[in-house]
């Protein structure tokens, strides 16, 4: 299930406020709603506020349900509104369309909405959405953090079960040497038909982040004491442990976050995320959308975020742009000319093609790609070519050298190049 | 930035009620709208529709003709522009708001997130008679920023530079539209599309940096 449309009638800074988040004409999923949702704009616009009504959808009240005759009625059939709580007027609502056009929506007597699954009209009720907490403070990969303990006791089962059955065909090498074959290929069996969990983790997850920190999870046992088949140890790529409590608030981060996603493996649920780049270093920022997103099956998306590194991560149409009028209402920000259709050819912006200066001064509005102070070196650097260019032969060829060595290393001070966008 | 000529005045009901308040004007708000589009767009049809010191346009040339003028009245009921009033020098604006000589229309960018109550310079004034930008700056066409003329002696460059960062011309969003703007022309030019005269005469901004390129180019 994903959110098409939301619309907000009056709450606060919202006035007559309408959310279209569907694909535009021209895109191979037009019509459909969208994977993934970025929404930024100024403090004070609304952004975590509409994550969190989002978050706590109400029951649905009205639905749009019968039999279709045509595609579009399957479409247009294959969709639910529910209010927004906002001044119970029921004025605000928000409408999901579900991705997959047999399965329909219907609404039991307790509330909870079911949907019936093609010709076998099996039901089950629909995910709640997923809230990722970015601000994780101080939380620590500890004994506080159910999706870790839940991991680790899966990972504790299966190194008891490999120790014990170890143990057992040890025995057997000095008592039974006929039996132990048969007991080694047994074992192997075993081990395929019962992946190891802390290789799965390391090598389908945990892995490719850390390996950002140039670190890894530890899958070699050292049983020296008990604490030793009870936890995840991650150790730098040269193999040296790192305790849990010296991991960087990044890594810690970046494990906290995606870990909901890993160990629920959700799927058509809905994901919100308010801040995703936090304490994150840039070049991981830019990696990070892919990948949460690589973690669940047919999820839909919505970010908040300041980051131009993250709103790089999206197609223009998937951007919701908060902006305040002069009356201190707000409006989404729209890429393309609003007389022209929205339709893909129509976009004048996409955050996916600009440099990331650009998208801070195009998309997220700074006046300005740089400070005050770069523009008097600029103007130095620019006296310093006209005193340069200007010489007619009355430097000295020693003045003329130390001018142009200025020259030289103002320019790479400011990083500029030659005959290139500066 | 372009030497201005403010004694064309069409607006002469607002420059007579002015003359009448010497140095006692009354609050700047206080005329409720009640000559500001003579005073915006007398100003307009002065400095050729462009910002006053970055040069960026800012109105079209059909809204201040002088046919749209009538008894010293600026008569046009909706004309379109962007841009703000800016008081020169801010110092003179509680006792002098409606002084015609500290007038200028420019980008509001500059107006309201830039310039504003910063102390300023006469010498980079551009209505006074002996203001010449041809004299005083120079035009660097690889970082398209304007500089004082380095021929000029150090005190003096320090100070026209102090003050091209204060009316912001060398602002980042002002060099990248005034590149761009310029590379298209003499891009055209050096392509054989175009020409210098043609070029200028059409031209409709930039007006001080594009002939300032020409000079340049045409002297290498």
């Amino acid at each position: 299930m994903k959110v098409s449309h939301i619309y907000i009638k009056d709450y606060h800074q919202f006035k007559d406020f309408e959310l279209d988040l569907t694909y535009p004409a021209g895109h191979p999923k037009a019509g459909k709603p969208l994977d993934k949702v970025c929404i930024i704009g100024q403090s004070g616009t609304g952004k975590t506020s509409l994550l969190n009504k989002l978050a706590k959808p109400k029951p649905a009240e009205k639905k749009y349900y019968s039999d279709p005759t045509t595609k579009s009625d399957l479409f247009n059939n294959n969709q639910i509104t529910t209010p927004l709580d906002f001044n119970n007027k029921n004025l605000s609502f928000i409408k999901y369309v579900n991705s997959d056009n047999d399965i329909r929506f219907t609404l039991f007597d307790n509330g909870y909405l079911v949907y019936k699954n093609g010709a076998e009209y099996s039901q089950s009720r629909y995910s709640l959405p997923i809230i990722i907490d970015a601000h994780t403070g101080d939380k620590d990969l500890g004994e506080n953090l159910q999706y870790w303990q839940d991991i680790i006791k899966d990972i504790i089962v299966f190194r008891e079960q490999e120790i014990q059955k170890k143990l057992e065909i040890a025995e057997l090498v000095t008592t039974n040497q006929e039996l132990l074959q048969t007991e080694l290929d047994k074992f192997n069996e075993w081990q395929k038909s019962r992946p190891n969990p802390l290789k799965d983790l390391a090598d389908n997850y945990l892995d490719k982040l850390l390996s950002q920190f140039y670190l890894r999870v530890k899958q070699s046992l050292d049983f020296k004491k008990t604490e030793d088949i009870k936890t995840i140890k991650i150790e730098t790529i040269e193999g040296k442990e790192v305790p849990n409590n010296l991991l960087s608030t990044g890594t810690k981060q970046i494990i906290l976050t995606t870990l909901p996603l890993y160990a629920s493996k959700p799927t058509k649920t809905i994901i919100l995320f308010d801040e995703p780049e936090r304490s994150l270093y840039p070049d991981i920022q830019t990696k990070i959308i892919d990948f949460y997103t690589s973690l669940s099956t047919d999820c839909q998306f919505f970010f908040a975020t300041h980051s131009p590194l993250i709103a790089s991560c999206f197609e223009p149409w998937e951007i919701v742009e908060l902006k305040f009028k002069p009356d201190g209402s707000v409006y989404r920000e729209l890429y393309y000319d609003s007389q022209k259709e929205n339709h893909v050819d129509n976009y004048t912006i996409d955050p996916r093609y600009l440099r990331w200066d650009s998208i801070l001064t195009r998309i997220f509005d700074l006046d300005n790609d740089s400070n005050e102070a770069r523009t008097r070196k600029l103007m130095e650097l620019a006296t310093l070519r006209s005193k340069l260019h200007k010489d007619n032969g009355q430097l000295s060829m020693e003045e003329k050298q130390k001018l142009q060595a200025q020259f030289e290393k103002l320019a790479n001070l400011l990083d500029w190049e030659y005959d290139a966008e500066n | 930035m372009q030497k201005i000529d403010k004694t064309q005045i069409f607006s002469t009901a607002y420059k007579n009620w002015e003359e009448g308040f010497y140095d006692n004007h009354p609050f700047y708000n206080s005329s409720n709208g009640k000559y500001y589009y003579d005073v915006v767009m007398n100003l307009f049809h002065c400095q050729k529709g462009v910002c006053a010191y970055s040069e960026i346009s800012l109105c079209d040339d059909e809204y201040y003709q002088f046919e749209l003028w009538d008894n010293g009245k600026y008569c046009s009921q909706k004309p379109e522009f962007s841009g703000a009033l800016d008081h020169f020098d801010p110092n003179l604006k509680p006792t002098q708001g409606w002084l015609w000589s500290n007038f200028f229309m420019v980008s509001k960018d500059i107006n309201d997130k830039h310039k504003r109550e910063k102390a300023v310079d006469y010498i980079l004034k551009p209505d006074l008679s002996d203001y010449d930008p041809f004299k005083l700056l120079e035009y660097d066409n690889q970082l398209h920023v304007f500089i004082a003329n380095t021929e000029l002696d150090e005190i003096l460059q320090q100070r026209i530079n102090d003050m091209l960062v204060v009316l912001g011309i060398n602002l980042s969003w002002v060099v990248k539209s005034r590149k761009n703007h310029l590379r298209r022309i003499i891009e055209k030019i050096q392509s054989g599309l175009g020409n210098w005269e043609h070029e200028s005469a059409v031209n409709h901004q930039f007006f001080t940096a594009l002939e300032m390129c020409r000079q340049k180019m045409q002297e290498s």
